[in-house]
């Protein structure tokens, strides 16, 4: 049975949703503040702006219900949903005012990229942005990836009814403390040391490499605020590779796997408790993905000849493995390179890698290493029953936390994410080849933006097809949200739609 | 040091008058976009091209910098002697238009030395236009904008304080 929604539910998603922008309005005093201390007094002014019509359109949402109105289940799934939207273009107000983008539309682009932590970019004259600009596009990394709710929770701005449900349709079913509010502030504390730590490692070389403090400083947090959320923004057009660092790469490459690491592996590691991350399936899982895929991307691409040296292999292709598998999207390689010059089999490990993704329960994105456990297992299991006697009794166990026993029921949760992210990689891709571009490409650029990884062949830029760019767009906010919450809220506008038809008939 | 060998050679070979090299590299600088397009078969040959130095100079653990020279749209990284580097006076970013500079060059598209970085290691570079300051002024109608949303940001917070004292009165 299709629940409608009733007049005062859709004012009660309506009410959160406006908590919520007006949530990331108040975000936008950070560049403001930037600018202003910068002297960027034009940018401060797309700020104003910016910030003015988040609020109001904040405000206006929220009379449409009194605070402390309660939000049932299936309303905070909506809430989650829009609340992305709805964050996507207010976010682009003030770049859209930069001048960096062409139009509206490619400015939520941007928007949707960066709080998907996908960071695929379609800026222009990104070598000229103003670094307060830069500060928010990479502040969208640090709202989506702790996510859009778990920061409105963490300030506590008001969501008083539903957390608990706002929290899990944002895509982290797990409770990483018995509080929601406990896990949210726990999820921002370790957020806040690796930043930290990050932000100090990455200052210290660019000043000691010849940049000034300023500018040595905030490219330091704005890698690591991309990395550790596994996004893939970068200040400069040739991204990480502006940095020509090993060094640099070292440190990114530590953050991009504590960002893929699962808060509740955080939890354990903060204790001091190691156990749990030997024998956890996820992290197991992970390890071996990244394992193999690092030593395909070798094999392949020391038969180029091109990229054989052991540095080489490391730094481009164990880097770009370990980017993608987190779903980062930092790059050392320029864009056509992927199609030319790495090579068929270090092509499709990346690939791969990035549709794999990283763990649950993190900021990375793809269908995730729990759920390859957790099939793997299953397909063993399934082996094991074809072959046991018929009176047997076969029981497949796994470590993910706690001890667990592998059921039908959460193998067939783990098949039916997998295919949904699978059918939308193709989809998008046969989309992409549709406009006119190379297949394989098209499956990369796909797989990147579903898989919310940032990595781009080429075909994401300004001058890309409208329609393509709004394909990309859903396909981020699709892979962040896990589909089934998205789902939720088009069955939905379907449902209003149609039965507002009913009526007029 | 055959690398070393090399590159004073080719020095040599740019600044002799009159040289092929020279003067086909005067009658058509290349652009970093087209170096990309055509990576294939410029690996291991000399360029010249010419482009904005951007961002900052990067030194390394020897006395040489990287440098990024924007042109045609793609930034390209330029391995260079810091004392080359020395003369470029801006670079370019929000507040700047760096200095044009042409540069010339071994380009490697997949470099062992460095790590498979696609760059320039380059052996001579010039500056051929001093940069300039950016002017940004700031448009007033984005603040007019600004008022406005917070006017009815202001009305819209008046309003519901008013409706919920009405409620909690009546």
């Amino acid at each position: 049975m299709w629940v409608t929604r009733t007049h005062s539910d859709v004012r009660a998603i309506a009410h959160y949703t406006g908590v919520l922008v007006v949530g990331i309005g108040l975000l936008m005093v950070l560049p403001l503040v930037t600018a202003a201390v910068l002297g960027e007094w034009a940018v401060a002014a797309d700020y104003l702006a910016g910030l003015g019509v988040a609020l109001a359109a904040g405000v206006l949402l929220m009379l449409a219900a009194p605070p402390g109105t309660r939000l049932s289940h299936s309303n905070a799934l909506l809430v989650t949903g829009l609340a992305w939207l709805a964050a996507t273009l207010v976010a682009a107000v003030p770049l859209a005012l930069s001048g960096n983008y062409a139009n509206f539309l490619d400015a939520a682009f941007d928007a949707m990229s960066g709080l998907t932590t996908s960071g695929l970019t379609v800026a222009q004259d990104l070598d000229h942005m103003s670094l307060a600009h830069n500060m928010w596009r990479h502040l969208t990394h640090l709202i989506g990836g702790q996510g859009i709710v778990v920061a409105a929770l963490s300030f506590a701005i008001g969501l008083r009814g539903g957390a608990v449900s706002l929290y899990q349709a944002e895509g982290r079913d797990e409770r990483i403390m018995p509080n929601v509010m406990h896990g949210a502030r726990f999820i921002w504390f370790v957020t806040a040391v690796w930043v930290t730590l990050g932000t100090f490692a990455l200052s210290t070389l660019n000043i000691v490499r010849g940049m000034s403090l300023v500018r040595g400083s905030l490219h330091a947090f704005f890698a690591t605020v991309a990395t550790f959320d596994t996004g893939g923004f970068g200040p400069m057009s040739q991204n990480a590779l502006y940095y020509h660092s090993p060094v640099f790469e070292f440190i990114t490459l530590v953050l991009m796997l504590a960002g893929t690491l699962n808060f509740n592996l955080h939890a354990d590691l903060w204790r001091g408790d190691l156990r749990e991350i030997m024998s956890n399936i996820e992290a197991r899982a992970l390890a071996i993905n990244m394992g193999l895929l690092s030593l395909a991307v070798a094999l392949g691409l020391t038969a180029t000849q091109l990229f054989g040296t052991p540095g080489e292999v490391l730094r481009k292709g164990v880097y770009h493995i370990v980017s993608a598998n987190t779903g980062t999207g930092h790059q050392t390689l320029y864009a056509p390179q992927w199609a030319t010059d790495v090579g068929g089999l270090a092509f499709a490990a990346v690939v791969l890698a990035m549709a794999f993704g990283g763990m649950a329960s993190s900021t990375a994105g793809g269908i995730k290493a729990l759920r390859v456990g957790v099939i793997v297992k299953g397909i063993i299991q399934r082996v094991r029953v074809s072959l046991a006697p018929p009176s047997a009794v076969i029981r497949t166990r796994y470590h993910h936390i706690t001890d667990q026993t592998l059921t039908d029921e959460l193998l067939s949760g783990a098949l039916l994410v997998f295919v949904l992210y699978v059918v939308t990689y193709i989809s998008g891709g046969l989309i992409g080849a549709a406009y006119g571009y190379p297949a394989a490409q098209a499956i990369f650029e796909s797989v990147s933006a579903t898989a919310n990884v940032g990595l781009s062949t080429g075909i994401t830029s300004p001058a890309m097809p409208t329609g393509l760019k709004i394909v990309y767009m859903i396909q981020m906010w699709a892979g962040r949200l896990e589909f089934i919450t998205l789902f939720a809220v088009i069955a939905s506008a379907g449902l209003a739609f149609r039965r507002r038809k009913t009526r007029s008939l | 040091m055959r690398i070393r060998i090399a590159l004073i050679t080719v020095a040599l070979v740019l600044a002799w008058p009159g040289s092929a090299f020279a003067s086909s590299a005067d009658a058509r600088p290349l652009t970093a976009t087209s170096i990309l397009a055509g990576r294939a078969a410029l690996d291991g040959t000399m360029v010249a091209f010419e482009g904005e130095a951007i961002g900052e100079m990067l030194h390394t653990s020897d006395d040489s910098v990287w440098l990024s020279v924007l042109s045609d749209g793609t930034a390209l990284g330029v391995y260079l002697p810091e004392q080359l580097a020395e003369q470029i006076a801006m670079f370019g970013d929000y507040d700047t238009t760096g200095d044009t500079v042409r540069v010339a060059g071994e380009f490697r598209r997949a470099c062992d030395e460095h790590g498979g970085d696609m760059d320039v290691h380059a052996v001579s570079l010039e500056v051929i236009a001093p940069g300039a300051d950016r002017e940004h002024p700031v448009e007033f109608w984005k603040l007019g904008l600004a008022a406005v949303a917070f006017g009815v940001a202001a009305a819209g917070t008046f309003y519901s304080r008013r409706r919920r004292l009405v409620v909690e009165g009546g």
